[in-house]
């Protein structure tokens, strides 16, 4: 259960002057659920967009299912998942059409694009909406599905970019639910999110502040070592810490 | 090549279920087509004049005659008064006023010389120069026939035309505002396609997944090279079947010559796709990119008339080659044997083009 | 009032921010006006031709000296027929003369033709005109020859209204301006609307206090400042380098561009509140609007040439009117009343395209 499939050492990222990741070290375990949070820039997405190989790093080491991101991105993508921040499907086409579109592309056959759709389809109740087109799909159904599709192909790590933004509670819940059920079916989950409520269902969180990691552990670690009653006052005093420094 | 063939479906799907994008990709340039052939016309086919007659008399009645007679000619305006005559002129009512000076008659037949004077509008400078060249050849033969009393006209060169005998403007200019339709949906479509794809969000999803980039960049060519196609073949359908134009030359070979310049076309699209941030700075680059093209492509005015280094940069773009060897093959009867060097060159410039989009496309930003 | 004003600032901020669009904006046309109007001629000043001598006597020999020696004609000798026809089929010239074996022998007779003229008549332009010159170039050769006409009495005195030079860049540029700014003002605005409305910033405003007449003027109003930026570029390039007169006013040719601009800019609209995305709105403003205002404005092809329905349709065409208000401007020194009716249809076609976006636009409001 110890073994690592993400490494990252010193990594960096500048954007001319701007640094937005600073030298940023971290592991996570396999199998684990490992939530990255922080405020608007501080650094999430683009920290995740260079583990996808999506960016590359300025400087610094990271590794991701044994491939480097420098030379091996492609192999990278072929043994990942990953849902942005901007909403991603195809608009135009229909519910099955992206399903089949984006299983083949992970070279699923047609029988397994079948089989796997279909009861992708069933999980989310949305068999008989399968001809419907995307952009006449609300919003919460449509992240579901965004996920169900970035998972279809059973992916070693799956990265998710802020995945409830801007959906209601309910959703989310019933969002986190398929987060866990992934999980349990054995894949790394990598989620961004600056809902502080949800960084209570990760297995372990890193709090960016400011393109650096400033607190790294369990949520129950994390609240013991800042003495504070919720996630809500850890993120205010790491906060208010790099403010004063 | 099974993910080639993903793309392919995906882009067909989205293009055939946006009913107002075909539409502009059809019916709009078949419209275009139909109704644009007929108004490209550069014949002198009437000419009308202003009659200024100082004289009055029997020989200049007798030269207006030859004018009125004249199958180009149509008097529009009948006066002495030089002012009238040339605000006609400034109104487009005439294109040439002809005056006729005092004592016409009685200097010619006392053989004193006389002088006819012709004023011309000539903000259309070819139109211009052909109005006085006819109306020469009128006066010259009312001198002759009048005054010297002798047959001077004799025909000396016997004139053939070859490729389009009737001399039909519309047999000229179809295949090229043919070509030039479908270049700019093309080139356009392409342009704007990766780039609308980044102002969604969706070139992220594909950037995350093992496609090869060239297999991107082909399953981006391919289904425009098949619309391309279509439009082409339909459009040669309403040339063949409503304007009659001719095709001696053999299908095939502009069907070769077609998909190698498509092939240009819609890399150049492509490659201003993978390069831009969002399709207005798509549609900026291919609008200043298609002006240039339509211009210098020897459609409306022939690269042999410009100036050396226009004529170097028209020798540089595709569609010049593609324009005239459409007119070979289709009107001349050409193959491969006379053009293969244009192919040639086509080529290169396709393996180029697309080479590069595929170089510039950049699965991972740095 | 005070509202209109806030929002017009709010969009002439993002343009100013952004100096690489604006930069493109502006550049744009200067580099087209400057490429293609240096380039577009249609004076046909020098052309290849095949002379297959039959004869190869003297007077055949003199002929051909006489030919290369001017300007016009480039001869290039070939040994039989087969060999000037594949250069003229594969466009290395653009006509064939065939001199008889008894060329020589019949030269003083009346009789018939010893010379063949076979022309590339692909091009109905260019055949004719090379046809005429080659007549011309001939009839001096046969007079020399000795069958001289009697001392011409009747001289012919041509002026050349507007153009003395006869140079067609003073029928180009006019047609350049008015082709360039329709496309770039209709860009603008088409491109700028729908964008806000796939960003969904478009909803915002329209539930904003602001009434739509006032979103369409906040709109406007810095592309119309652009536009005038436009203008004043390309009319500098105008009068600069490419020598055009200025005959009228140039206060009133700003003023008339400026309302052309405004046209352009309203037809943008009008295309907006029809288009659902930005991808239609630049396919009907680019590709539906560039050709048939290049080929029915009369910038090249006149528009008297074309089928009675066909000038129908040119009414329509906002830069026909425009091309001819330069026109009377530039280089006819017209009073105001010869093209103030053309004024008055632009203005009315302005009203018309924003009242019925207008219209379009309340609609969906509700």
């Amino acid at each position: 259960m110890s073994e690592t499939i993400i490494t990252v050492k010193d990594l960096t990222r500048k954007f001319g002057d701007f640094t937005a990741v600073d030298a940023i070290s971290f592991d996570v375990k396999k199998g684990e659920i490992f939530g990255f949070l922080g405020a608007n820039g501080a650094g999430k997405t683009t920290a995740m967009r260079i583990l996808c190989g999506l960016l590359s790093p300025t400087s610094g080491q990271a590794e991701v299912c044994g491939f480097d991101v420098y030379h091996q991105s492609e192999q990278i993508k072929l043994n990942i998942g990953y849902m942005s921040q901007k909403f991603s499907l195809f608009d135009d086409l229909t519910v099955w059409e992206n399903i089949s579109f984006y299983a083949g592309i992970y070279k699923m056959s047609k029988q397994e694009i079948k089989i796997a759709g279909e009861s992708l389809l069933e999980q989310l109740e949305l068999t008989k909406y399968r001809n419907r087109l995307i952009k006449s799909l609300p919003l919460g159904w449509k992240q579901k599905l965004s996920f169900s599709i970035a998972i279809i192909h059973k992916p070693k790590v799956v990265f998710l970019d802020e995945p409830t933004g801007g959906v209601d509670p309910i959703t989310r819940r019933a969002f986190w639910d398929m987060i866990y059920k992934a999980s349990s079916e054995g894949i790394t989950i990598f989620v961004t999110t600056h809902y502080l409520d949800e960084a209570e269902y990760c297995d372990r969180i890193s709090m960016m502040v400011k393109g650096r990691i400033a607190g790294l552990g369990t949520p129950a670690e994390l609240k013991t070592r800042f003495k504070a009653k919720n996630m809500y006052d850890v993120f205010l005093k790491l906060a208010r810490g790099t403010d004063n420094a | 090549m099974r993910n080639v063939l993903l793309l392919i479906q995906k882009e067909f799907k989205q293009i055939f279920r946006n009913k107002a994008m075909l539409a502009i990709m059809f019916i709009m340039p078949m419209i275009q087509l139909l109704i644009l052939s007929n108004a490209a016309d550069l014949e002198l086919k009437r000419v009308y004049f202003a009659w200024e007659d100082a004289d009055k008399s029997d020989l200049s009645t007798s030269l207006l005659s030859k004018f009125e007679n004249n199958p180009l000619f149509y008097l529009t305006h009948y006066s002495d008064n030089q002012e009238q005559n040339d605000t006609q002129l400034g109104n487009n009512k005439a294109d040439v006023i002809i005056s006729i000076p005092n004592d016409f008659e009685r200097d010619l037949t006392n053989k004193i010389p006389t002088t006819i004077q012709l004023r011309i509008n000539a903000i259309d400078g070819s139109a211009g120069g052909l109005i006085a060249t006819y109306s020469n050849k009128i006066i010259n033969e009312f001198y002759s026939d009048e005054l010297l009393k002798v047959k001077a006209t004799k025909r000396i060169v016997e004139a053939r035309y070859l490729y389009n005998p009737a001399l039909n403007y519309k047999t000229f200019m179809l295949p090229g505002i043919l070509v030039i339709l479908v270049t700019v949906i093309g080139l356009l479509l392409t342009a704007l396609n990766i780039a609308r794809e980044k102002e969604i969000g969706t070139i992220e999803q594909i950037n995350v997944t093992p496609i090869k980039k060239h297999q991107f960049i082909l399953g981006k060519l391919l289904p425009m090279l098949a619309i391309g196609i279509g439009e082409f073949i339909l459009g040669m359908a309403i040339a063949r079947l409503i304007f009659h134009i001719p095709v001696v030359g053999n299908p095939l070979v502009q069907l070769l010559f077609l998909v190698v310049y498509l092939c240009v076309m819609l890399g150049i699209g492509l490659l201003i796709s993978t390069r831009v941030q969002t399709q207005q700075q798509a549609m900026f680059i291919a609008f200043f990119i298609l002006m240039v093209f339509m211009f210098l492509s020897g459609l409306f005015s022939s690269i042999e008339n410009m100036p050396a280094w226009g004529q170097m940069i028209a020798n540089l773009i595709p569609i010049s080659y593609f324009i005239r060897d459409t007119r070979s093959i289709l009107l001349k009867g050409a193959g491969l044997k006379e053009l293969y060097p244009d192919l040639i060159i086509l080529s290169i410039y396709a393996v180029v083009v697309n080479t590069v989009a595929v170089l510039a496309y950049k699965k991972t930003t740095d | 009032m005070h509202n209109l004003l806030i929002f017009i600032r709010k969009e002439i901020l993002p343009i100013q921010r952004d100096p690489r669009s604006l930069s493109i904006m502006i550049l744009m046309p200067l580099a087209e006006i400057l490429l293609i109007g240096f380039v577009m001629r249609f004076e046909i000043e020098h052309t290849n031709i095949a002379v297959y001598d039959m004869a190869k006597q003297h007077s055949s020999v003199q002929l051909i000296q006489r030919l290369e020696g001017g300007k016009r004609f480039s001869a290039k000798t070939v040994d039989s027929m087969e060999e000037a026809e594949r250069l003229l089929k594969s466009n290395k010239v653009k006509a064939i003369l065939r001199i008889s074996p008894d060329f020589e022998s019949k030269i003083l007779n009346d009789n018939e033709p010893t010379l063949q003229l076979i022309l590339d008549a692909i091009d109905p332009n260019t055949a004719t005109t090379i046809e005429a010159y080659m007549n011309a170039v001939l009839n001096d050769y046969f007079r020399d020859q000795g069958m001289s006409y009697s001392p011409q009495l009747l001289k012919i005195d041509q002026l050349m209204y507007y153009n003395p030079m006869l140079k067609s860049v003073y029928g180009t540029v006019p047609g350049l301006i008015s082709v360039i700014l329709m496309l770039i003002c209709a860009l603008m605005t088409s491109v700028s609307l729908t964008r806000e409305k796939e960003m969904g910033t478009l909803n915002v405003l329209l539930i904003s206090p602001l009434k739509p007449i006032q979103i369409i003027i906040g709109k406007v109003i810095p592309y119309l400042l652009v536009s005038l930026v436009n203008i004043a570029v390309i009319l500098v390039l105008a009068f600069t380098v490419f020598k055009m007169p200025l005959a009228g006013s140039l206060l009133l040719l700003i003023l008339v561009s400026l309302l052309y601009c405004l046209c352009a800019l309203a037809l943008g609209f009008l295309i907006s509140t029809k288009s659902q995305s930005q991808q239609v709105a630049m396919m009907v403003s680019l590709a539906g609007l560039m050709l048939p205002t290049t080929l029915l404005s009369g910038m090249i092809y006149p528009i008297k040439n074309m089928p009675m329905w066909l000038q129908g349709i040119t009414y329509l065409m906002p830069a026909r009117w425009f091309i001819n208000i330069l026109k009377h401007i530039m280089l006819k020194a017209s009073p105001v009343s010869a093209f103030l009716p053309d004024i008055g249809i632009l203005l009315l076609m302005t009203l018309v395209i924003t009242a019925i976006s207008l219209h379009n636009f309340k609609v969906r409001f509700k």
